[in-house]
């Protein structure tokens, strides 16, 4: 309340100095001079109101939403910064770990292949097994036991492929279908389909273009232009080669698209 | 006191133990990858018994010898390079019969131009003579309609001595027409009209043994399989007359001969 009565004083102050400057100490009779006083007052007392008022607006306020943001971001960037180095320290964590682990198996895989090679088919079925506990560090391991092909080991090496997609089902089956789709004759006859057979098994349901793509193919091929290098120790690729393994991806291709 | 008195017992246990353990860890691997390696007409030979047991050295000079006079005879069956035998030893290898030869094993063996398994095991000698088991797989026929699975026994009348029976089985005329069989049918099979001469002989020759062999009782599945020879054949010489892909003098064969061929005549 006081700080409104406070420019009126002022004002009435500013009043008697102001008039005679704004007056220009010209000669006024007393009336007019009263008179004149009193507008050139009330002209100077609107625009002192609205200079103050315009001070008024000047004044330092309450802090706005900016200022409480420039306050906060500080802290904001240091949350921000808290979390995201938290969650790269995780990511480094985890690609670390899953290294170690990826190691630790392949030192654990080392020993069981090495006694694979040498056993005969009733160990190989179990150290197959055991393999493919291992989960998807087992699937190269296996696709390249049937890629040696010995004879053997082969039923081993599926056994172990279906071992390991109870654990990483998904992954299986993505690197069974790598192979089907292979172009650059990398397997010989029995990896394909070996592999086209368990994508059925499997029941590999992401896997049912790349099967009919596959039977396309296969349906165009001869032995010449087939997909896959013949048998080792046979006399080379030949038409029931063929039909054998379209055979196979057929089947597993009707397996898979049956509702 | 009582255990210094037990001390070279235990000991001789001990070293007992230790020789078991060196042997289990020492029989050789069981696998065959040589077939692998080689290409054409196969015939692998797994582990003989020989009375004195599979592991002691007198049976592995005893196989070494077999080896080596089968691998001379079979390979000098054929002139021609491409449809040669080829002897695989498998050492140490010894099947347990039919279930040693799952589905994928037999497809497997087939691709790999396998035509011929056999083991088997001799007994004796008892009274002068010995007793010889062998177990024969013709794995091309796993797909025709005879078993390719066959047990024999024999009782040679030739002397009793190891190496006469290495040399009696050497020239057993019964294996080799397994082998011819299982060739034909393979033969058949991957070169269809153009391997029919081949085939025709290889009929022929081993359906002239194996009638000698099974004299002069044949079994019932001794029967199924001459049976069986004889039906490919007759199909052979009837297609060889029609099939323009076939170019061979058996589309002249006069139809007295094929139907002499074809009704039996030669069971």
């Amino acid at each position: 309340m006081s700080a409104a009565v406070a420019p009126i004083g002022i004002y009435e102050g500013l009043k008697t100095r102001v008039n005679p400057r704004q007056t220009g100490g010209a000669s006024l009779s007393t009336t007019d001079s009263s008179i004149q006083g009193s507008i050139d007052a009330t002209d100077v007392e609107k625009r002192l109101r609205s200079i103050e008022e315009k001070m008024e607006h000047l004044k330092p306020g309450g802090k706005d939403t900016w200022d409480k943001l420039e306050k906060l971001s500080s802290a904001c960037w240091a949350v921000v910064t808290l979390l995201i180095s938290v969650f790269v320290t995780g990511r480094i964590e985890t690609a670390l770990k899953e290294r170690q682990l990826h190691l630790e198996n392949v030192k654990d895989m080392q020993q069981l292949m090495q006694q694979l090679d040498k056993a005969d088919a009733q160990s190989a079925m179990s150290y197959g097994l055991a393999l493919g506990a291992h989960g998807r560090y087992a699937v190269e391991p296996m696709i390249q036991v049937l890629q040696s092909g010995i004879v053997d080991h082969r039923e081993a090496a599926i056994a172990g492929l279906r071992a390991a997609a109870a654990i990483d089902e998904d992954f299986v089956c993505k690197q069974l279908t790598g192979v089907i789709q292979n172009r650059t004759r990398l397997y010989q006859m029995e990896v394909p389909e070996s592999a086209a057979k368990l994508l059925g098994d499997l029941d590999c349901k992401d896997a049912a273009r790349p099967l009919r793509d596959y039977v396309e193919r296969l349906g165009r091929a001869t032995p010449e232009t087939a997909p896959f290098t013949q048998v080792p120790g046979s006399q080379g690729i030949t038409q029931a080669n063929i039909d054998d393994v379209k055979k196979q991806a057929q089947d597993s291709l009707t397996a898979v698209t049956q509702q | 006191m009582s255990l210094f008195r037990y001390l070279p017992r235990l000991r001789f246990l001990g070293c007992a133990v230790l020789i078991c353990f060196v042997k289990a860890g020492g029989q050789e691997p069981q696998l065959c990858t040589q077939i692998n390696l080689v290409t054409g007409y196969k015939i692998v030979l797994d582990d003989i018994k020989f009375s004195s047991g599979s592991a002691s050295e007198q049976d592995k000079q005893l196989m070494n010898l077999l080896n080596f006079q089968l691998r001379s005879r079979l390979e000098s069956f054929d002139d021609e390079a491409t449809v040669r035998y080829h002897l695989i030893r498998c050492n140490g290898r010894l099947p347990e019969g039919e279930a040693s030869f799952p589905p994928l094993t037999m497809t497997g063996l087939v691709n790999r131009d396998v035509v011929l398994e056999i083991w088997g095991e001799i007994f004796g000698p008892a009274q002068g003579t010995q007793r010889v088991f062998l177990n024969y797989v013709m794995m091309p026929l796993s797909s025709g309609s005879v078993s390719p699975f066959l047990q024999r026994t024999y009782t040679p009348k030739a002397g009793s001595s190891p190496d006469e029976i290495v040399e009696w089985l050497a020239n057993l005329n019964e294996l080799s027409a397994y082998a011819r069989i299982a060739r034909a049918v393979r033969l058949l099979a991957l070169k269809g009209p153009t391997g029919y001469d081949s085939a025709k002989a290889d009929f022929e020759t081993a359906s002239s043994d194996l009638h000698r062999a099974f004299a002069p009782n044949p079994t019932a599945s001794q029967k199924e399989l001459l049976t069986f020879v004889s039906k490919r054949k007759c199909e052979v010489l009837q297609d060889a007359r029609t099939n323009s892909e076939y170019k061979g003098p058996l589309r002249l064969l006069p139809d007295t001969i094929l139907k002499r061929e074809c009704t039996g005549g030669n069971l």
